[in-house]
C-alpha cells in the first residue's frame, strides 16, 4: 500500500550554518591520524590536547592547532603532515581552504618502556656532525667572581635600606652616628689586623676577578663528557681525543 | 649566565678588591709612618665627615641614594636569578619550539634505558649556542661504546626534534657499584 504526500519544496533555499565544534573535530580527528601525534588528557585541570583555535567569519580562515607528539619526534615532518591533513580534511569535508595553519608542539610524550628504548639504542646510528670546537662548549662552574658580583648586590641593598631607615627617622640615625664616631677616630692596635683582613679580602677578591672558570668536564668525542676528577675509575678513562693532553687541555 | 653579567661580575669584583687593597696599603703606610701615607690622610677633612649629617639636603640625599642602591642591588640580584636555561628555538621549517620539553623528553627516554640508573636535562646557551645537555648516571661497567652509542642517538633524536642547529651533550657520571640499582627491562 502506497500513500501519496505532497511535500512543498521551498522556493528559497536556506543557510547552512556549520558551527565551529564541527570544524574543532573533523581538525582533532585529522590531526591525531598522523603518525606521531597523540592525545593527551589530564585528569587534573589542565589542558588537553590537541587544542584548536579557529579565525576568521567565513568558515575556517586560520587554524592554529597545539598538539602532543610522542618521542621521538620529527617536527619537521609531523608539523608538514598534521598541516596536510588538516588542510585536506577541511577541503574534503566542507570544501574550505584555510589561509594559513599553524602548528604547534607543545608536549613531547616519552612513554617507551624500557624494553623499547634498549631496542632503539641497541641500533648503530647514523653518522651525526661533531662539535668542531668542543672546547667552546665544555661544560664549566660558575665563576669565582659571579659569587663576589651577588655578595656586592646584596651589600648594596643593605645600605640602602639603612639610608632609607636614617631618612625616615632622622631622631634615630644610624649612619651619622658611624660618621661621627670615625671623625673622632685615633689609630688602635685593632687596626693593624683590621688592615690586613682587608688586604688579604681585596688579594682574594683580586684573584676571583680573573681567574678563568676551569672545565668540569671532558670530552672524549661522539658528545660524550666524562668528568675530570673522575676520569681514572672510567673504563676508557686512557681514551682521549686527538689533539689533546691527558688533562683534557688543548695542546 | 650571560656572559656580559659574567664581565660585570669580574668588574664590580675587581673595583671592590681594587678599593679595598688600597684602602689596607694606605692604613698599614699610615701605621708604618709612609710619608706619602700620612700626605694623603692630611688632605682628608674628617671632620667634615662628622658634620655632613648637618647639611640641609643630608636626609633627601640618603633616601635617594638609598632608593637607588636598593634598585641597583635588587636589579643585580635579579640577574643572578633569572633561569640559564634556554626555552624558544627557531627552527628551520617549523617555527620554534621549546628546548626545554624536548630536552626533558630525551631525559626521560635515556633514562629508562636499563643500562642508564639516572638521567636529568638542562638547556643553556653554551659557545653561543642552543645546548641541549643530558646528565646521565651509569654503571663504570658501562662500555665506552655504548656510551657513544648513546650519545649518538640521543643527539640525532633531539636535532630532528628540535629542527634546528642545536649542541647536544651527554655528561657521564659513574655510579660507584655498591649504589648501582637493578633495573627491569
Amino acid at each position: 500500500m502506497t500513500s501519496e504526500v505532497a511535500v512543498q519544496v521551498p522556493t528559497a533555499r536556506g543557510r547552512t550554518v556549520i558551527d565551529n565544534r564541527v570544524r574543532q573535530q573533523l581538525i582533532e580527528r585529522a590531526a591525531l591520524r598522523v603518525p606521531g601525534v597523540v592525545p593527551h588528557r589530564t585528569l587534573v585541570p589542565g589542558r588537553p590536547l590537541p587544542v584548536i583555535a579557529i579565525g576568521g567569519d567565513r568558515g575556517a580562515e586560520t587554524v592554529a592547532i597545539q598538539i602532543a607528539a610522542s618521542w621521538p619526534v620529527a617536527t619537521a615532518d609531523v608539523v608538514a603532515a598534521v598541516r596536510t591533513a588538516v588542510a585536506d580534511e577541511l577541503s574534503t569535508t566542507l570544501a574550505e581552504r584555510p589561509e594559513r595553519i599553524d602548528v604547534t608542539i607543545t608536549r613531547v610524550e616519552s612513554d617507551r618502556t624500557p624494553a623499547q628504548v634498549a631496542d632503539a639504542y641497541a641500533a648503530e646510528p647514523a653518522p651525526a656532525p661533531q662539535p668542531g670546537e668542543h672546547r667552546r662548549f665544555a661544560p664549566r662552574p660558575a665563576a669565582l667572581a659571579s659569587y663576589g658580583g651577588v655578595l656586592f648586590a646584596l651589600v648594596l641593598i643593605a645600605a640602602g635600606v639603612v639610608a632609607v631607615r636614617d631618612a625616615m627617622t632622622p631622631d634615630d640615625p644610624w649612619i651619622a652616628a658611624a660618621l661621627g664616631r670615625l671623625a673622632d677616630a685615633h689609630w688602635q692596635w685593632w687596626v693593624w689586623p683590621a688592615a690586613g683582613a682587608a688586604a688579604v679580602l681585596g688579594l682574594a677578591l683580586l684573584v676571583a676577578s680573573v681567574a678563568p672558570r676551569r672545565r668540569t668536564h671532558e670530552y672524549i668525542g661522539d658528545h660524550v663528557w666524562v668528568p675530570r676528577d673522575r676520569g681514572a675509575d672510567w673504563p676508557g678513562a686512557g681514551h682521549v681525543v686527538q689533539g689533546r693532553d691527558s688533562r683534557g687541555d688543548d695542546r | 649566565m650571560r656572559p656580559g653579567l659574567r664581565m660585570t661580575d669580574r668588574l664590580i669584583t675587581f673595583v671592590v678588591a681594587v678599593v679595598l687593597l688600597t684602602g689596607a696599603g694606605w692604613i698599614i703606610g699610615y701605621g708604618l709612618d709612609s710619608a706619602f701615607a700620612r700626605q694623603a690622610a692630611a688632605r682628608i677633612d674628617v671632620a667634615a665627615l662628622g658634620r655632613a649629617p648637618e647639611w640641609p639636603w643630608w636626609s633627601a640625599a640618603l633616601g635617594i641614594g638609598g632608593v637607588i642602591a636598593i634598585l641597583i642591588g635588587g636589579w643585580l640580584v635579579l640577574l643572578h636569578l633569572r633561569p640559564r636555561s634556554v626555552r624558544a628555538v627557531d627552527t628551520e621549517h617549523a617555527g620554534a619550539v621549546d628546548l626545554t620539553r624536548i630536552a626533558d623528553a630525551a631525559a626521560g627516554d635515556i633514562g629508562r634505558h636499563p643500562g642508564v640508573q639516572s638521567a636529568k636535562a638542562s638547556t643553556r646557551i653554551a659557545g653561543g649556542s642552543p645546548t641541549v645537555r643530558i646528565t646521565v648516571g651509569v654503571a663504570p661497567t658501562t662500555s665506552e661504546a655504548q656510551l657513544r652509542r648513546f650519545a649518538r642517538h640521543c643527539a640525532d633524536d633531539v636535532r630532528r626534534a628540535a629542527d634546528a642547529d642545536v649542541e647536544f651533550q651527554l655528561l657521564v657520571h659513574p655510579v660507584s657499584a655498591d649504589k648501582v640499582r637493578p633495573r627491569v627491562t
